[in-house]
C-alpha cells in the first residue's frame, strides 16, 4: 500500500481499511490489475485501479452514498458515467489546489487522491440540510420570489444574506491557483469531436486520404461507447478496434491526437474552442506542463461525432442512490470491470436496456426483475429474462424507490397497475438516448425533434459541419463506424483532398440518411464488421402514477412538481419554465434534464414535444476553469509592460515606477536619505528650475511622416499650420477629432523638405497614428506619404534647467554650435554622441531652457548616466507633472475628450486660412458658447490648503448641487517653486473671472475652501527662460 | 541596451532531454525602414538591394541583408553582420542606393528580435500566435504582422531548408516578449543561447 498523502492523518477509519475492492469483478476490464492505487473518500483510504475514475473506484469499494444534492440535501450517488453527471459532484485534492464540484465520473484516479462529499453536515450519512425535504412542499419553484416579498427592506440586510449562505455548492479554494494554465492554437483540415467509433472512421478516413486532421477525444482512451460496451468491431474487442484505428492514426504524420480533450464551444466564423486536461489525472502538474491547456482551433470542416447521452426517466425516488442510467451500467461493468450492485432491478422502454440485462448477467449480478415499459418484448428478450432469473415485467413501470442512503427496494406497478415492492440495491434505468448535439447549437442552430428515434436530432447545421454516428441520431455502431468513413472522406475531399479508396457504405439505407452526402460508390474495402443492433424504444420520460418527489433535473433539485406548478402559474415557454424551476441551469447544463423536462412540460400542457419548444445549448459543453482561458495571462503577464530605454538604469537609482498605460515610467528618483515622495519630487522640480534635469521621454509617441504629401498631410490632420515650418525648425501642433474636440498634442519637427518628426502624448500614441493612416488613405489618398512609428527607435532624454546647455555640451561630441542664435528654441539640429548619429532639440515643457536628445536606444543609459556625472538630476513624471502645471501647459486631466482649443485657451491656434479636420464642427455654437467652462488657474485663498484633482467649483455661497456646478479642478499640485499648492481647473466663464474667488468642493475626499481664479500659467508667464 | 530580465543564457522549462526550443536574442542587429515611393520602378529595387523585395508578406535575403515585409510597399531590412561605425552607415547606404524610388528610415535598436529554433519551434509559437505555422501555410520565406500575447508582433520565417523564426517586437516590449516565449516554450525544454 502507497503511502497516504492526506493529511488527515487521525481519522479513525485510516486505521481499520476496508476489504479491498469487494465488488471488483474478477476480470475484465480496461483497468490494469496489479496497480492498486490508494486514495480517500471522506478521509476513508481506499484503494483502486489504474484506469479508474473516481466514480468506478468508489463502486468497486461498495460506496455509493457519494453526496448531498443542492436544495433538499438528499442523498445522492452516481447516476452516470460520463461528463454528464449531476449527482456525484465532489471536491477534489486540498489547500489552494483544491477543486469543488469535480464530476466523480470524469475524475481520473490517480494514487494519493484525496475526495471529499460536499453540501453536508455534519456527515455524509447525517446531513442536518436534509431537513429542507420535510420542507420540500414549501420549496417549490418561484419560492424565494414569493417569500421573501415583504417586508422589502428585510431583502438587503436578511433575505438575502441568508439565502446566499445557503446557496452554492462547493467551497471555492482560498489560496491562489499555484498552476498554470495555457493557451494554444491548433488549425487543421478536419477536425474531428469524438473519439467512438464515428470519429474514428472519420479521422481515418480524412487522415488517409491525406487531410491534416485534430481527433479531439474528451476521455483518455479513444474509443467511445466501444470501451463500455461488450461488443466486436471486425472480429475483435471494440476497444481492441479502437486501440488498432488509434495506431494507425498515429503513424500518419498530418493527424494530431488530442485526448482529454472536450471541444466545448463552436465560436463566431466556426472557431473551435476545445479544453486539454492536460494533467488533472496527476497529483499535480510535472513543473514544465500546465494543468490545462485551452485550445483554439480553426479547421475547414468539423466532423461532430461527440456520441449521445442517456436519459434517466422520472419517477418517485429515482435519485436514491443505486439508481444508474442503464448505459452507466454497462460502463462500469465492461470498462471498469465494477459491479455496481448484486441485486438488480433493469427499467427499460427500448431494446438497449435489455443490453444492460445480458451484462449484468454475465457479470454475475442478480436481477430480480426487468421492467419494460413496452406491453410486448421479443422472445429473445424473454429468453435472456429467464436465463437470468428474472422476473419480467412488460407493460410495467417503476413507481417508488425505498431506502435511506441507498436503494433496498424498488416498487414495480405491473401492466395491470398491481405494485410490489422487489428488494434491490440496483435499479439501472434509461429512456434513451440524446445526442450530443451542443457545438451544432452554438451558433444558433436548432434542433429537430425526430418522432421515431425519440431525441431532438441536429437541424441546419453551421457551414462546414457534418454529424456522424450517435450525434446524428444513428445510434447503432455499425451505423456510426459507416457515418464516419463517409463524414471523413467527404470532409477530406472538401477540402481538396481525394481519398484514395473508400470504404463501401453498410447499407443504402445510411447513405440516404446523411444529409444531402452522396453515397460513395460501394466499390472500396468493406466498413469494419460490427453489430447492426437496432434500438427499437417506446416513449418512457415519466412515470405519472410514481409517489414521491420524481426528479427531472438531478443537480438543480428540479422535480416534476416543480414543472407542474410553473406551468400552473403560466410559466407556458419551455424558456420560462426554465428559468423559472432552474431547470437546466445547473453546471451540467441540463445534460440529463433538459429533453424530458420539455417532454413532462408538453404532457402536463397537452401538447406535443415539439410544439412545446426546442431544447437548444450554449456554450460550454463542460465547465471550463477561467484560469485556463485567461491562459498564461496573469499577475504581471496579465498585459504586457513597455519599458523605456532607461528602465533598468533608473531602477538601479531609486525610481519608484508608475503605469502610463503599457508604460512604466520612472515616476521620482528617491535619494537615499529621502522617505517622503513629495520631497523628492521638490527636490527633483528645484533642480530644472535652478539648475538641471534629466528626464526620459521616450515614452512619448513618434512617428515619421515622409514624402511627398507628408506637409499637406500635416496641414489636414493639425489644426494649426504645417507647411510653413521650416527644415530645422520645431512647431507646437494641436490636434482635432473630427467633432471639433481635442483629440492630441504634440511637436512636429522638420527634418527635411519632405521629412516630418511628429510626437504625440504616450497615452495617444497608437490612435494618433491610426489616425493620421486614416486621413491618408481614406481623405487623402493620391498624397505620396509613408507613416513610421519609431517611438522604440530612440531613447529620447529631456534636458531641462538653466544649466542645461552645459550639460548638453558634455553629452554630444564636439562641432555643433547650439548657442541661442544657432539654435534658438524650437529648432533642431543634428549632432553625434559617441560618434553615433542622434538629434538635438530645442524643446521646453518645463518652461525653462530645455533640449531633448534624441539617441540610439542602446545609449540611453550611458546618456543618462554620463549627464548625472555632468551635476544634472534624474526627474521623474511627477516633477515633470509640476513643472508643466506650473506653466499651465494641457496634459491627461485637460485633453480628456471633452475639451476645444478654445477651451484650453488655445483657440488662435486653429487656423483660418486652412481647413482642417474638426475646424467645422468647432464652431458649433455650443462650442463657442461663452459660457462653457475654460482653462483657468486656481491658487488656494489660505495656502495652506492643498487642491486636489477632481474637485467641483462654486461660486461662493451657492449650495453645492449639480445645479450650480461650475466646473472642476483638473490637475493640481503642490509647486515646489511657489510653495504652496496650485491647480488647472476649467471653470464656466473662466476668462471673465480672473481675480475671483470660487470655491473648491471635494465631496468624495471631504475639501471645502476658497481659491482664487488666476491665469493658468503661474511661473515666468512671458516665456522668457523657455528661451534664454 | 538594457538585457530583458527575463532572457538569460541557459535552460528553463524542461529540464531532460535535448532543448525542444532555441532561442537566440539578436541584439546587434541593425535595420533600417523602407517605404517605397509612389510610382517607384520595382526594378529599381532589385538592383539598388541585390534582390527584388517581398510584394506579400514574406522575406528574402538579398546579400547580407534581409528583406521583411511590413507593409504595402514597406519593408524592414536588417543586417547582424556589422560592427563599429558601419553599423550606422547602413540606412544612410540604403538611402543613397534607393535614391528617390525610396525613403529610408534608421530603425536600429527599435525590435526586440529573437531568433527560434529547435524541433518543437512551431509548437511554441503555435501558444503565442493565432495563424497556422504549418511547413505548407508558413513556409521558409514567409511573413506575418500579428498578435501574441497582446503585443504587436512580426514574425517570419528566415529563407532556407531548416525551420528558423524571427520574432521581433517593439524595443520596449523586449521583457514581455522574453516571458511569454520562456513560457511557451517551457513544456520542450528552452535553451537560451548567448546573443548572435
Amino acid at each position: 500500500m502507497n503511502a497516504p498523502v492526506t493529511s488527515s492523518a487521525a481519522t479513525p477509519a485510516i486505521s481499520h481499511p476496508v476489504a479491498s475492492q469487494p465488488f471488483r469483478l474478477p476480470s475484465g476490464g480496461l483497468v490494469e490489475r496489479g496497480a492498486n492505487l490508494s486514495f480517500t473518500f471522506d478521509g476513508k483510504r481506499l484503494s483502486g485501479l489504474a484506469g479508474d475514475t473516481l466514480a468506478s473506484a468508489l463502486i468497486a469499494n461498495g460506496v455509493h452514498l457519494v453526496g448531498r444534492s443542492f436544495k433538499y440535501h438528499r442523498p445522492r450517488g452516481i447516476l452516470a458515467a460520463g461528463p454528464e453527471e449531476p449527482n456525484a459532484l465532489v471536491e477534489l485534492r486540498s489547500g489552494a489546489r483544491r477543486e469543488p464540484n469535480t464530476r466523480a465520473t470524469t475524475a481520473e484516479l490517480f494514487d494519493g487522491l484525496e475526495a471529499r462529499s460536499q453540501n453536508r453536515f455534519p456527515s455524509l450519512a447525517f446531513d442536518l440540510g436534509a431537513v429542507n425535504g420535510f420542507f420540500a412542499p414549501m420549496l417549490g419553484a418561484g419560492f424565494y420570489y414569493k417569500t421573501f416579498m415583504w417586508p422589502a427592506g428585510f431583502w438587503e440586510k436578511l433575505y438575502e444574506p441568508l439565502i446566499r449562505r445557503a446557496a452554492g455548492l462547493g467551497r471555492a479554494p482560498e489560496g491562489a491557483d499555484p498552476d498554470h494554465y495555457e493557451r494554444s492554437h491548433l488549425h487543421c483540415d478536419v477536425l474531428v469531436v469524438g473519439g467512438g467509433p464515428a470519429g474514428l472512421m472519420a479521422a481515418l478516413a480524412a487522415g488517409r486520404a491525406g487531410a491534416r486532421v485534430a481527433l479531439l477525444e474528451e476521455d483518455a482512451l479513444l474509443g467511445g461507447r466501444l470501451l463500455s460496451e461488450a461488443e466486436e468491431v471486425d472480429g475483435i474487442a471494440g476497444a481492441d478496434w479502437a486501440r488498432g484505428v488509434e495506431a494507425e492514426l498515429s503513424s500518419l504524420p498530418r493527424v494530431r491526437i488530442l485526448r482529454r480533450t472536450s471541444a466545448f464551444a463552436l465560436l463566431d466564423g466556426g472557431l473551435v474552442a476545445a479544453l486539454e486536461r492536460v494533467a488533472d489525472h496527476l497529483p499535480t502538474p510535472p513543473a514544465h506542463l500546465p494543468r490545462q491547456r485551452y485550445w483554439k482551433i480553426a479547421a475547414r470542416r468539423i466532423v461532430l461525432a461527440a456520441g449521445s447521452l442517456e436519459r434517466p426517466v422520472v419517477f418517485g425516488g429515482n435519485d436514491r442512490p443505486g439508481v444508474m442510467l442503464a448505459g452507466a451500467v454497462r460502463s462500469y461493468i465492461n470498462r471498469y470491470a465494477a459491479l455496481p450492485g448484486r441485486r438488480a432491478v433493469v427499467f427499460t422502454a427500448g431494446d438497449d436496456g435489455w443490453r444492460t440485462v445480458a451484462d449484468l448477467h454475465r457479470a454475475g449480478a442478480q436481477i430480480e426483475a426487468v421492467v419494460d415499459a413496452r406491453p410486448e418484448v421479443t422472445s429473445a428478450q424473454a429468453r435472456l429474462a429467464q436465463q437470468a432469473g428474472a422476473r419480467l415485467v412488460a407493460g410495467g413501470s417503476v413507481t417508488g424507490t425505498r431506502g435511506r442512503l441507498r436503494l433496498t427496494a424498488v416498487e414495480i406497478a405491473d401492466a395491470r397497475g398491481r405494485v410490489e415492492g422487489v428488494g434491490a440495491d440496483l435499479l439501472a434505468m434509461g429512456g434513451g438516448w440524446n445526442p450530443s448535439l451542443h457545438l451544432a447549437c452554438h451558433l444558433g442552430g436548432k434542433p429537430r425533434w425526430d418522432d421515431a428515434l425519440l431525441a431532438f436530432v441536429p437541424g441546419a447545421l453551421p457551414p462546414g459541419m457534418a454529424v456522424a454516428g450517435a450525434a446524428a441520431g444513428r445510434f447503432s455502431t455499425a451505423a456510426a463506424l459507416a457515418d464516419g468513413a463517409r463524414e471523413g472522406a467527404a470532409a477530406a475531399r472538401d477540402c481538396g483532398f481525394a481519398p484514395e479508396r473508400e470504404w463501401g457504405s453498410a447499407a443504402g439505407r445510411e447513405c440516404g440518411s446523411a444529409a444531402g452526402r452522396e453515397c460513395g460508390s460501394a466499390a472500396g474495402p468493406p466498413l469494419p464488421r460490427s453489430q447492426e443492433s437496432e434500438d427499437t424504444r417506446a416513449p418512457l420520460f415519466h412515470v405519472a402514477a410514481s409517489r414521491g418527489k420524481a426528479f427531472v433535473d438531478f443537480q438543480h433539485d428540479v422535480t416534476v412538481q416543480d414543472i407542474a406548478l410553473a406551468h400552473r402559474e403560466g410559466f407556458r415557454s419551455v424558456e420560462h419554465l426554465k428559468r423559472y424551476t432552474t431547470l437546466g441551469m445547473a453546471t451540467d447544463q441540463g445534460k440529463t434534464a433538459n429533453v424530458t423536462g420539455l417532454a413532462i412540460l408538453a404532457e402536463v400542457a397537452g401538447r406535443s414535444i415539439p410544439g412545446t419548444g426546442t431544447t437548444m445549448f450554449r456554450p460550454p459543453w463542460i465547465p471550463v476553469a477561467i484560469g485556463a482561458i485567461a491562459g498564461h495571462h496573469r499577475g504581471k503577464a496579465f498585459r504586457p509592460t513597455r519599458r523605456t530605454p532607461t528602465h533598468a538604469w533608473a531602477a538601479s537609482h531609486g525610481a519608484s515606477f508608475v503605469e502610463v498605460g503599457p508604460w512604466l515610467r520612472a515616476q521620482w528618483y528617491a535619494k537615499p536619505d529621502e522617505t517622503d515622495w513629495q520631497a523628492s519630487v521638490n527636490r527633483e522640480v528645484a533642480a530644472v528650475r535652478n539648475a538641471s534635469g534629466i528626464c526620459d521621454v521616450s515614452t512619448l509617441g513618434k512617428i515619421e511622416v515622409v514624402g511627398p504629401g507628408a506637409a499637406a498631410l500635416l496641414d489636414l490632420a493639425y489644426a494649426n499650420t504645417i507647411s510653413t515650418l521650416a527644415v530645422g525648425r520645431v512647431r507646437y501642433g494641436l490636434m482635432l477629432r473630427e467633432d471639433g474636440f481635442v483629440m492630441d498634442d504634440g511637436t512636429v519637427a522638420r527634418l527635411a523638405e519632405d521629412r516630418f518628426f511628429v510626437t504625440t502624448t504616450t497615452a495617444n500614441a497608437g490612435k494618433v497614428l491610426q489616425h493620421l493612416e486614416f486621413c491618408h488613405q481614406v481623405l487623402l489618398p493620391d498624397l505620396d506619404i509613408s507613416l513610421l512609428s519609431v517611438t522604440d527607435a530612440w531613447a529620447q532624454l529631456s534636458i531641462a534647467g538653466p544649466r542645461s546647455r552645459d550639460i548638453v555640451a558634455g553629452l554630444v561630441d564636439a562641432g555643433p554650435d547650439f548657442s541661442n542664435a544657432a539654435l534658438p528654441h524650437m529648432a533642431w539640429c543634428p549632432v553625434s554622441v559617441g560618434g553615433v548619429p542622434g538629434r538635438l532639440y530645442r524643446l521646453s515643457f518645463s518652461g525653462e531652457l530645455a533640449f531633448e536628445l534624441g539617441v540610439l536606444p542602446e545609449l540611453g543609459e550611458a546618456v543618462m548616466a554620463r549627464a548625472v556625472d555632468l551635476g544634472a538630476t534624474p526627474y521623474g513624471t511627477e516633477a515633470l507633472g509640476v513643472l508643466r502645471i506650473e506653466k499651465g501647459h494641457p496634459a491627461g486631466g485637460e485633453l480628456n475628450g471633452q475639451t476645444t482649443a478654445r477651451d484650453l485657451g488655445l483657440g488662435k491656434m486653429v487656423a483660418a486660412k486652412k481647413d482642417c479636420i474638426g475646424r467645422v464642427m468647432a464652431q458649433r455654437s455650443a462650442l463657442v458658447d461663452p459660457a462653457r467652462p475654460m482653462l483657468v488657474g486656481l491658487k488656494p485663498v489660505n495656502p495652506a490648503d492643498r487642491i486636489r484633482a477632481g474637485s467641483h467649483l462654486l461660486m461662493p455661497g451657492d449650495a453645492a448641487s449639480t445645479a450650480n456646478d461650475q466646473g472642476h479642478v483638473t490637475s493640481a499640485c503642490f509647486s515646489a517653486t511657489l510653495g504652496y499648492g496650485i491647480a488647472l481647473g476649467l471653470l464656466a466663464r473662466g476668462a471673465e473671472r480672473m481675480g475671483q474667488r470660487v470655491r473648491i468642493f471635494d465631496s468624495v475626499r471631504g475639501g471645502d475652501f476658497e481659491a482664487l481664479v488666476c491665469p493658468p500659467v503661474f511661473v515666468d508667464p512671458e516665456g522668457v527662460r523657455a528661451r534664454g | 541596451m538594457a538585457n530583458p530580465v527575463t532572457l538569460r543564457p541557459g535552460r528553463s522549462g524542461r529540464a531532460d532531454g535535448p532543448a525542444g526550443v532555441t532561442v537566440t536574442p539578436l541584439r546587434t542587429l541593425v535595420m533600417a525602414a523602407i517605404a517605397a515611393r509612389r510610382g517607384a520602378d520595382p526594378a529599381r529595387f532589385a538592383v539598388a538591394l541585390g534582390a527584388a523585395p517581398p510584394e506579400r508578406p514574406g522575406c528574402v535575403l538579398a546579400g547580407n541583408a534581409l528583406l521583411v515585409w511590413s507593409g504595402p510597399g514597406q519593408w524592414l531590412a536588417m543586417r547582424n553582420d556589422l560592427s563599429g561605425g558601419a553599423r550606422h552607415g547602413f540606412a544612410p547606404l540604403l538611402a543613397e542606393a534607393l535614391g528617390d524610388a525610396a525613403s529610408v528610415t534608421e530603425m536600429t535598436g527599435s525590435r526586440m528580435v529573437l531568433r527560434l529554433s529547435g524541433p518543437a519551434v512551431r509548437d511554441a509559437l503555435a501558444k503565442l500566435v493565432p495563424i497556422d505555422l504549418d511547413p505548407e501555410a508558413f513556409p521558409p520565406g514567409a511573413a506575418s504582422l500579428v498578435n501574441g500575447g497582446y503585443m504587436p508582433l512580426h514574425l517570419w520565417c528566415l529563407p532556407g531548408p531548416q525551420p528558423i523564426f524571427e520574432f521581433a517586437c517593439y524595443r520596449s516590449y523586449a521583457d514581455s516578449l522574453a516571458d511569454a516565449v520562456l513560457a511557451a516554450a517551457r513544456e520542450f525544454g528552452c535553451n537560451v543561447a548567448e546573443d548572435a
